[in-house]
C-alpha cells in the first residue's frame, strides 16, 4: 500500500541552495534535480525541500549559556542557519514495505509518515464530521430503544421555521406530527408542510433518540413580522407561541393522553445591539422580568422541559453575524435558568469552535450541557450544525427520558427541575473536570441514562428443580448395605455365622426384569424390588466366596443342582 | 411598524384589547390585534400586549400613575434568528 512521506535528507549543496531559496518563496515547488537519487518514491514536486535546522549540546561551561537550555541551533559563525549541519525534508510517495530499504540508502536521515490532519476545531464552513448514524451510536439510541426509551407519549415542540414531512420520510426518519396542536403565526400556513429548512433539519435531530414522539410544529421563525433575515421574527411572536404551548400543558387531559412536552429552542438573538441596552428597564437579554422571560419560566412551571441553544458566537470562530461579540454571548431566555442551554461539541466530544460559551446573562453557569453537532443528517445543508443542531439532539434525548420518566403534576421526580438534574449528572465530563464555561458539565450521556433506566432486580436464586426436573423426582432410597448387612463392615469374615434371613423376593405387578436371566438363582423374582434383587446377588456371591475358599458353607446354598461348582 | 411590548398586571379576568387601551392612553390602532392579550405570567397576573412605538410616551405616563413594579413597563421586541447554520 503507498503511503505519504515525509523523508529527511542530509546536506547537498544544490538541494540546500533550494530549500533556502524555497523559504522566501511561498509559490516554490520541488526541482528534482537538486534532490539526489532515492530508489523506490515518487517525489511531490509541489512541495519545496525545507529547512531543519541542525541542533547540537549546548556547552553549560559556554559563555552566555541558558539554563536548562539543552541544545542550540547550529549556526553559522555569522549566526545564520548553517547549511552544513542542517537537514532537509521533501514529501513523497512509497510502498508501505519498502521503508527500510529508502531509509538505508545514502543521503536518507530518515523517513516518516506524513499523516493526514484536520483543524482542531470544527469552524463555519467546515466539512461534517460523522453522520446522524454515529451520534445514534453515541447516544447508545439502540438499548434506549430496547428500555422503551423512544419518546413514545412524549410531544417535542420543534419551535422554529417549519417541519417538512416529506423531507423527512424521503431521510428515512417519517415522525408523528399533532397538526391539530401545532402553531403557525399566519392564516394559510400548514404545520408540516413548511419549506426545506432550519426547522426540517431540527425535527430529523430530535427523532434520532426520540422517534417515537409526536411532534408539534410551531412555525415561530415564518413569521410576518420583519426580521433581520428572510427566515426569522420578533421576539413578540415567540410570546405567543409560548402562550399556545401553555395551552397546550394546561388543557383538560384525555384518558391516557401524553402530556410530557418537550420545547426545542434553536433560535436567539445574535448581537446585544438587536435589544435595549443593559440596565434600561425594557432589556431582555439581562432581565428576567421581560415578557418572554416570564412566560418561558410559566411554560416551565406548568411541566415542560425547555431547550434553548447556546448561540454560535464562540470565541474560536463566531458566525458573522455576532459581529465579533463573543463574550457573555448567551442572552436572554437561552441563559434562562428554568431551560437547558445547549452548546456544540462534533462526535469526536471536540467543543465546535462557535459554540458560544458561559457565563449566561440571566444565569451565570450555562451552558448546562452539550449535545453532538456538524455531522451529515438531515440533508437539509451540509452539515447539520450549529448549536441548532446540538439542541434538538439533546431534546430527543429528553424525550426518551419522558418515555420512561413523564411529567406528573405534584410528583417532584418528574418534574422539569428534576430533569434537568437528571440529564446534567448523566453528562460526559469534558474539559476541565466538572462544570466549565465551555462544555457545562459534558456531552449528553445517553449511555449513562440507560444504566440509570436499567431495572435493578434482585437476583432469584436457582431453581434447580425447576431447571432439571429429572434430578428432583422421587427415588428409592439407597441400600444401607451397612446396617442390612453389618458382618460386611466390621471386617470380619465370618463365613460360618448365620447369614441374615434374605428377603425373598416377593412377586409384585411392577417388576419388569428378565425373569429368565435371574432364573438360576432359584428364586421367583416377579415382583422383587431392586434391593430383593441386590440383596439376592450378593447372597449368591458370598455362597461362591465361601466355597472358593473352603470355607464353611453358607447358610443356604442355591437351591439348585447345576454342574456349575455346586456340589 | 416598529413595536415594543408592554408588560402589565392586572386583577381578575384577561382584560380585553379595548380596556388595555383605555388603561393606558391608547388608540385602538396602536395595539396589535392579532397579537392579543397574552398571559405572560397567569400566576402573577401578567399580561401583554404589542404596541406601536408612537404610542410609548403615553403608556409611559400611566405607569407612572402607578405603583413602581420592575416587571411592568415597556420591552424590547428584538429580532430572533436560527442558530445555524453558522456563517462565516
Amino acid at each position: 500500500m503507498k503511503r505519504n512521506l515525509i523523508i529527511e535528507l542530509d546536506y547537498g549543496a544544490r538541494l540546500a541552495e533550494a530549500a533556502f531559496a524555497a523559504a522566501s518563496d511561498p509559490q516554490a515547488g520541488l526541482d528534482p534535480a537538486a534532490v539526489p537519487d532515492i530508489a523506490g518514491i515518487a517525489l511531490d514536486p509541489s512541495f519545496a525541500p525545507t529547512v531543519i535546522p541542525g541542533v547540537h549540546a549546548t556547552d553549560p561551561t559556554a559563555p552566555g549559556y541558558v539554563s536548562g537550555q539543552k541544545v542550540e541551533l547550529a549556526l553559522t559563525e555569522a549566526g545564520e542557519i548553517d547549511p552544513n549541519q542542517a537537514t532537509y525534508i521533501v514529501r513523497a510517495t512509497a510502498e508501505e514495505d519498502k521503508v527500510e530499504e529508502i531509509l538505508a540508502q545514502k543521503h536518507v536521515v530518515g523517513v516518516f509518515a506524513d499523516v493526514e490532519i484536520q483543524p482542531s476545531l470544527i469552524c463555519p464552513g467546515s466539512p461534517p464530521m460523522g453522520d446522524d448514524g454515529d451520534v445514534e451510536r453515541l447516544l447508545c439510541v439502540p438499548q434506549m430503544r430496547r428500555l422503551r426509551m423512544d419518546g413514545s407519549g412524549v410531544l417535542v415542540a420543534i419551535v422554529d421555521t417549519g417541519i417538512n414531512l416529506a423531507h423527512l420520510s424521503a431521510r428515512g426518519r417519517p415522525i408523528t406530527l399533532d397538526v391539530a396542536r401545532s402553531w403557525v403565526p399566519s392564516p394559510g400556513m400548514v404545520p408540516g408542510n413548511a419549506p426545506v429548512g432550519h426547522g426540517t433539519m431540527c425535527a430529523f435531530d430530535a427523532a434520532i433518540a426520540a422517534p417515537q414522539a409526536t411532534f408539534l410544529d410551531i412555525q415561530l421563525l415564518r413569521s410576518s413580522a420583519s426580521g433581520p433575515t428572510p427566515m426569522s421574527g420578533v421576539l413578540s411572536d415567540a410570546v405567543r407561541a409560548y402562550s399556545h404551548l401553555i395551552s397546550v400543558m394546561t388543557a383538560p387531559r384525555r384518558p391516557g393522553e401524553a402530556r410530557s412536552l418537550v420545547v426545542n429552542n434553536s433560535w436567539g438573538m445574535f448581537h446585544p445591539s438587536w435589544d435595549f441596552p443593559v440596565g434600561h428597564p425594557g432589556n431582555y437579554s439581562d432581565n428576567p422580568n421581560h415578557p418572554f422571560n416570564r412566560i418561558v419560566a410559566a411554560l416551565e412551571r406548568v411541566g415542560a422541559d425547555i431547550l434553548f441553544a447556546a448561540g454560535n458566537c464562540g470565541a474560536n470562530c463566531p458566525d458573522g453575524r455576532c459581529q465579533g461579540v463573543t463574550a457573555n454571548a448567551i442572552y436572554g431566555a437561552n441563559s434562562h435558568p428554568s431551560v437547558l442551554t445547549i452548546a456544540g461539541v462534533d462526535i469526536s466530544n471536540t467543543r465546535v469552535g462557535y459554540s458560544s460559551q458561559g457565563p449566561g446573562r440571566l444565569a451565570r453557569n450555562k451552558p448546562d450541557l452539550a449535545g453532538y453537532t456538524h455531522f451529515r443528517g438531515s440533508g437539509v445543508y451540509a452539515a447539520d450544525g450549529g448549536t441548532s443542531a446540538a439542541t434538538p439532539v439533546v431534546a430527543g434525548v429528553v424525550a426518551a427520558v419522558r418515555s420512561r420518566r413523564p411529567f406528573q403534576p405534584g410528583n417532584p421526580a418528574a418534574s422539569p427541575a428534576a430533569i434537568r438534574a437528571l440529564m446534567r449528572s448523566t453528562a460526559t465530563d469534558l474539559g476541565a473536570a466538572g462544570f466549565d464555561f465551555d462544555h457545562g458539565f459534558g456531552v449528553v450521556g445517553g449511555c449513562a441514562l440507560v444504566r440509570r433506566f436499567i431495572r435493578v432486580r434482585p437476583i432469584r436464586p436457582i431453581d434447580i428443580c425447576r431447571r432439571i426436573p429429572e434430578l428432583c423426582r422421587p427415588r428409592p432410597l439407597p441400600i444401607d448395605i451397612c446396617r442390612r448387612f453389618p458382618e460386611i463392615c466390621r471386617g470380619v469374615r465370618r463365613p460360618d455365622l448365620p447369614l441374615p434371613p434374605p428377603d425373598l423376593p416377593r412377586p409384585g405387578p411392577q417388576f419388569a426384569a428378565d425373569d429368565e436371566s435371574l432364573g438360576d438363582f432359584g428364586f421367583e423374582l416377579g415382583g422383587a424390588s431392586l434391593e430383593d434383587l441386590l440383596a439376592a446377588v450378593w447372597e449368591a456371591g458370598y455362597y461362591d466366596g465361601s466355597q472358593v475358599t473352603g470355607g464353611a458353607a453358607a447358610s443356604r446354598s442355591p437351591a439348585k443342582g447345576c454342574g456349575c461348582g455346586c456340589s | 411598524m416598529d413595536t415594543v411590548m408592554l408588560q402589565f398586571r392586572h386583577r381578575g379576568m384577561a382584560p380585553g384589547l379595548d380596556e388595555v387601551a383605555a388603561l393606558f392612553g391608547l388608540a385602538p390602532g396602536e395595539i396589535d390585534a392579532t397579537f392579543g392579550v397574552i398571559a405572560t405570567d397567569p400566576a402573577e397576573g401578567l399580561y401583554t400586549v404589542r404596541i406601536d412605538v408612537r404610542g410609548a410616551d403615553r403608556v409611559r405616563a400611566a405607569l407612572a400613575q402607578r405603583p413602581a413594579d420592575p416587571a411592568e413597563g415597556l420591552f424590547a421586541n428584538p429580532p430572533i434568528a436560527p442558530f445555524g447554520p453558522p456563517e462565516d
